[in-house]
């Protein structure tokens, strides 16, 4: 009875506003042809994807007959949604003019980049707070980390300057961050539930080196690009992991399909 | 052997039936020759007049025409071998000559020497073969609709005359759908009563009659006939009706140069059976005729005791909402209209020229909706459950214009038409196209061409055993909650399936076969571009279908109602549709136009699906009760519709939907009682048109997709198809259609004024609804509201409807929004609709 009182109740100003804008997903279907090209590797700004979230677990990086497979389950397997968005509202954002968007690199701290049909470009890395402990750092020439096309056996290595603009975790630092990256094609990846093919397969040997006093550092990162969605999973080593196909991951992100069966 | 064969495997022998029949009047009278016991009535005295019925008939059709001729005559109606009462043994002569020679001896037993021989239809071939066998006996002729050529031949009884197939067509078939092959016969199908109707089946019912009548059709042979006719000079009157589509005019126009002294009478606005439908006009010139040479006057037929009946004014049938100036207000199951009015062919004259019949309609729309967001703020999804005006306020309207044709066009002959479907402007919005060459909406000169769209197009061929028909066509069942073809009145959609399919009468029912293919490529185009070339043939979505029905067409159902005859038609079907493989790379949304397709494009799939449905109707004079059931098992072993990202989970469904409909004629007006179910998922949102590739919907959420794997490997809710109808607001505009829900919907319907054809009516109707799954909907709570939908409608039988539609909803806990803190508020609706039809 109540309601049928307000037939005319919702005169006026409308309760509901209006929609925020959908992220607009890219026109993009797997052609499975063994090359990513910038087209087949689009940026998607507000579409995310989840991804199972684990730390320090073992891993197997290493083909079986072609075939990665990451498809283990752990109990505690956290779910995280990423993607990319766009880099304009960070506290950071003028200082990577070049940059187009942004990812959750971990640790608190955010990946810039920008894509081009020859490369996905790292501009830079910032903490995702300002303050006394902020961090960034921004290439005066962005560094390659996908070139394009990629497929199987491509490789390169490219070097990027931290100048005296650049702060790590609040102190000054000087130095490079130079990256080795090779590619392996698979022909399928396993994650929980899906199974991804063909794969292509990419490792990184990141090395951050200061200019004077400590010596640099290392890290492997491999990670696993499928058309059009990109990036679906990732290991990280622990720092100066010295085995290429390292079997502790610091860092394992899966691609997640949904939620979990009861 | 193989005839024996064929009527054992299949339906039983059809055997002769040499004894007297069992039931005749007992005062019906008799005489044995040649072996055949003979029936006749005999009427009057003076000058002997014989009259001879058609094929499939009996003296009875003489009826109405023997108590006239009588009163100057001595008038003998003869039920010839193989039809009324007399007997059906199988070694009488059923030829014409044979017949004429059964007749005349019949004459000698009644001590008759010279006689005027009347004959109709077929028993004209009997008749001119008295006047050939014994012209000096015979005084004059007179034939009606006369079926004396072999040109007249149905390619039916050709095919019969093979021997086997001709007792297998006529065991199957001669005897089914009577009441459909009735009206063929006449011009005005109001002469077609129950009454008329029955008399044939219990006629066709009679042991023996179906062998007879094969012995007969295989005798249709009347070349030599005519050979000997050139000698015949008595005086013949030929009486046709202008409309015959059994024997047309243009027969009589040839056998009236045929003959040396045949005079052609013709009848305007009647068909095959001028006895009934020009009683008074041919009766007149048949006694006239008859009594030429013997002086009498002139009789006052049909103006004292012996009119003819008016016309049975057949009741309307009480139909779910007003009267609709559209054809066809009660739809059959599409199967069962396939062919439907070519089957009578099979008994009849081909056509002479191409025939095109042309149906359609211009509907205007027009509508107000008024806070269908329901003031209830975003969803889950941050989307409102209906669109929000750009300004905040609380009105959106729609307008809208659909232009229709359903053209068929029938070619020469016995049975062939070909049907389309074409929808010159497709609910094109109005105002929708504007012109901008003037450089913007204000200063638009009018509106830019639309496309025309055809839905349908299709072909049929009247076999000997059935229709086949091919091409694009309506599909529909029942009231149409799965296959709606959207031929409503308010329709949006409708259903159209690429298919072959058979379809057959046989023991009372239709038997269909059907074979969809729902979808096909990628394509390639052929060397010379002229066809296109499916790249994969495991990537076909297709299947079949049997169907079994039990369904009378709208003007029998009527016929029936008139009657007082309960009809009960139900029918049912079994489906089956499966898929291999796929290649999402060609349709999905998301797909660049892509043209170089390789095996990696094609993904595997396996989609197995089975569905099924029941439908029954019972109706009569005052009252109709009509529910359908669905029901769809299927799954997916391959859901994932990425090429390369295969989930390792399939995904099945069962879903059920359920509704009924009622509608009691309670002298003042029409009530009824409506429901349905259709099953629920507990998936959150409704899961009415999800998108593909949709990502899971939060619980919260309007819509989303119910399979969520791997936790949720299900899609249980079933859809009802959005052209049926059974609100405004809730399940017509916010949810989209009926699904995940349960409903009662009590309805009235009145007339307030009768104005020369057309009626105005006013109806109301109560929606109360509750989710199936309390999980699906925006609140979590079951209860989705209580709508209200008052109508006022004009219909008229000219064509013309003009419909206004009210609605407003009161929203049910399951829209209120506790993140929000705003409870649902009431949605208002107007919908204006003209139907201009034809």
């Amino acid at each position: 009875m109540r309601r049928a009182l307000l037939v005319l109740a919702a005169c006026g100003v409308n309760k509901t506003p209006q929609p925020a804008p959908q992220p607009q997903l890219p026109d993009c279907v797997p052609r499975r042809t063994g090359q990513i090209t910038a087209d087949t590797l689009p940026i998607a700004l507000g579409a995310t994807l989840d991804f199972y979230a684990d730390a320090n677990k073992p891993v197997d990086l290493t083909a079986q007959a072609g075939v990665f497979d990451l498809a283990q389950q752990f109990p505690d397997d956290p779910v995280v949604a990423l993607g990319p968005v766009a880099l304009g509202a960070q506290w950071y954002a003028a200082s990577f003019p070049a940059g187009q968007f942004v990812v959750d690199a971990g640790g608190g701290l955010d990946g810039i980049y920008h894509q081009d049909a020859q490369a996905l470009w790292l501009d830079g890395t910032a903490s995702q707070q300002p303050g006394a402990m902020k961090t960034l750092i921004a290439y005066p020439a962005p560094l390659p980390v996908l070139r394009f096309p990629l497929a199987d056996a491509a490789a390169w290595s490219a070097t990027g300057t931290i100048d005296s603009t650049a702060v790590i975790d609040g102190l000054p630092f000087l130095g490079t961050d130079r990256i080795e990256v090779d590619v392996a094609a698979g022909e399928q990846l396993e994650v929980p539930y899906v199974e991804f093919s063909p794969i292509l397969r990419v490792r990184t040997l990141a090395t951050r080196a200061p200019t004077t006093g400590s010596p640099a550092l290392t890290k492997r990162t491999t990670i696993f690009l499928f058309e059009c969605f990109g990036e679906v999973a990732r290991a990280e080593s622990n720092p100066d992991e010295p085995n290429a196909d390292f079997t502790t991951a610091a860092l394992l992100r899966r691609y997640a399909l949904g939620e979990e069966p009861n | 052997m193989r005839a024996a064969l064929a009527c054992l495997a299949v339906v039983g022998c059809a055997s002769f039936h040499a004894a007297p029949l069992p039931g005749a009047p007992h005062d019906a009278t008799f005489v044995d020759v040649g072996g055949v016991h003979v029936h006749y009535r005999e009427a009057g005295q003076g000058p002997a007049v014989v009259l001879i019925h058609g094929y499939g008939a009996s003296a009875e059709a003489w009826a109405q025409v023997q108590p006239y001729v009588a009163v100057h005559h001595r008038v003998i109606a003869i039920d010839l071998a193989g039809f009324g009462w007399s007997s059906r043994p199988e070694d009488a002569d059923y030829s014409p000559a044979g017949e004429a020679r059964l007749v005349w001896a019949v004459l000698d037993q009644l001590g008759v020497a010279d006689v005027a021989v009347v004959g109709h239809s077929w028993g004209s071939s009997v008749a001119l073969e008295m006047a050939v066998q014994h012209p000096a006996r015979v005084r004059r002729v007179a034939l009606y609709d006369a079926y004396v050529y072999d040109e007249q031949v149905p390619s039916f009884f050709r095919w019969a005359e093979l021997d086997g197939l001709g007792e297998l067509l006529f065991g199957l078939f001669y005897t089914q759908r009577i009441e459909d092959r009735a009206p063929l016969a006449y011009y005005d199908e109001r002469w077609v009563t129950q009454d008329r109707v029955e008399r044939v089946e219990r006629e066709l019912d009679k042991p023996g009659t179906t062998a007879a009548a094969l012995a007969v059709a295989r005798e249709h042979h009347f070349a030599e006939l005519h050979d000997q006719l050139r000698t015949f000079t008595k005086p013949v009157l030929l009486l046709w009706g202008e409309a015959d589509q059994v024997t047309p005019l243009v027969f009589g126009q040839r056998l009236a140069n045929e003959l040396s002294n045949a005079t052609l009478k013709t009848y305007p606005r009647c068909g095959h059976i001028p006895m009934v439908e020009a009683h008074v006009q041919s009766t007149r010139d048949l006694v006239e005729f008859l009594d030429e040479g013997f002086g009498h006057r002139a009789l006052g037929i049909g103006q004292n005791d012996e009119a003819p009946p008016e016309p049975v004014l057949i009741r309307p049938l009480p139909l779910p909402k007003a009267q609709s100036p559209m054809p066809d207000a009660l739809p059959l199951p599409d199967l069962a209209t396939l062919g439907a009015e070519l089957t009578p062919r099979a008994y009849a004259a081909p056509r002479e020229h191409v025939e095109v019949d042309l149906h359609g309609y211009l509907r205007t729309r027009a509508a107000d909706y008024y806070n269908l967001d329901l003031d209830r703020g975003l969803d889950s999804r941050g989307q409102p459950v209906f669109p929000v005006p750009l300004d905040g306020g609380q009105w959106l309207d729609s307008a809208d214009l659909r232009a229709r044709t359903d053209v068929a066009v029938y070619a020469r002959g016995i049975g062939v038409a070909v049907k389309a479907r074409i929808d010159w402007l497709d609910n094109a919005p109005l105002g929708g196209d504007p012109d901008l060459a003037g450089g913007s909406p204000a200063t638009s000169g009018g509106q830019r061409p639309s496309e025309v769209v055809v839905k349908r197009a299709w072909a049929e061929a009247l076999t000997p055993a059935g229709i086949l028909a091919v091409g694009r066509m309506g599909a529909h069942f029942g009231l149409g909650i799965a296959a709606n073809g959207g031929d409503c009145e308010d329709c949006d959609h409708g259903d159209a399936a690429d298919r072959l399919a058979f379809v057959s009468p046989i023991a009372g029912h239709l038997i269909a076969l059907a074979y969809d293919l729902a979808s096909r490529g990628p394509f390639t185009p052929s060397a010379d571009g002229g066809h296109a070339i499916a790249l994969e043939p495991t990537d076909r979505a297709a299947g079949g279908t049997i169907a079994i029905l039990k369904v009378h067409s709208p003007a029998a159902l009527a016929r029936r109602a008139a009657a007082g005859i309960t009809n009960v038609e139900y029918a049912a079907y079994l489906s089956r549709r499966t898929q291999q493989n796929d290649v999402p790379a060609w349709y999905l949304p998301s797909a660049t136009p892509a043209t170089n397709f390789t095996s990696a494009d094609l993904t595997a799939r396996g989609f197995d699906a089975i569905a099924t449905g029941a439908w029954l109707r019972i109706t009569n004079s005052w009252l109709r009760v009509e529910a359908e059931l669905a029901y769809i098992d299927a799954s997916v072993a391959q859901p994932s519709l990425v090429p390369g990202a295969a989930i390792t989970e399939p995904v099945t469904s069962n879903q059920l939907g359920f509704a009924l409909e009622s509608d009691v004629d309670l002298g003042s007006a029409r009530a009824g009682f409506d429901g349905g179910y259709a099953s629920g998922d507990p998936a959150p949102g409704f899961g009415a048109f999800p998108q593909p590739g949709a990502q899971p919907a939060p619980p919260g959420a309007l819509d989303g997709p119910q399979a969520n794997p791997p936790g949720d490997r299900t899609v249980d809710n079933f859809r009802f198809h959005p052209d049926y109808h059974v609100d405004e607001i809730l399940f017509r505009e916010i949810i989209g259609t009926v699904t995940d829900a349960i409903y009662l919907r009590p309805h009235v319907r009145t007339t307030l004024l009768r104005v020369g054809t057309g009626a105005l009516e006013l109806g109301a109707a109560l929606i109360a609804s509750w989710a199936a799954d309390a999980t699906s909907t925006p609140s979590g709570q079951r209860a989705l509201g209580v709508e209200l939908d008052p109508e006022l409608r004009y219909a008229s039988r000219d064509g013309f409807a003009a419909t206004l539609d009210y609605g407003v909803f009161f929203p049910g806990t399951a829209f209120d929004n506790a993140t929000a803190h705003l409870e649902a508020q009431t949605a208002q609706l107007v919908r204006a609709r003209l139907v201009f039809a034809f």
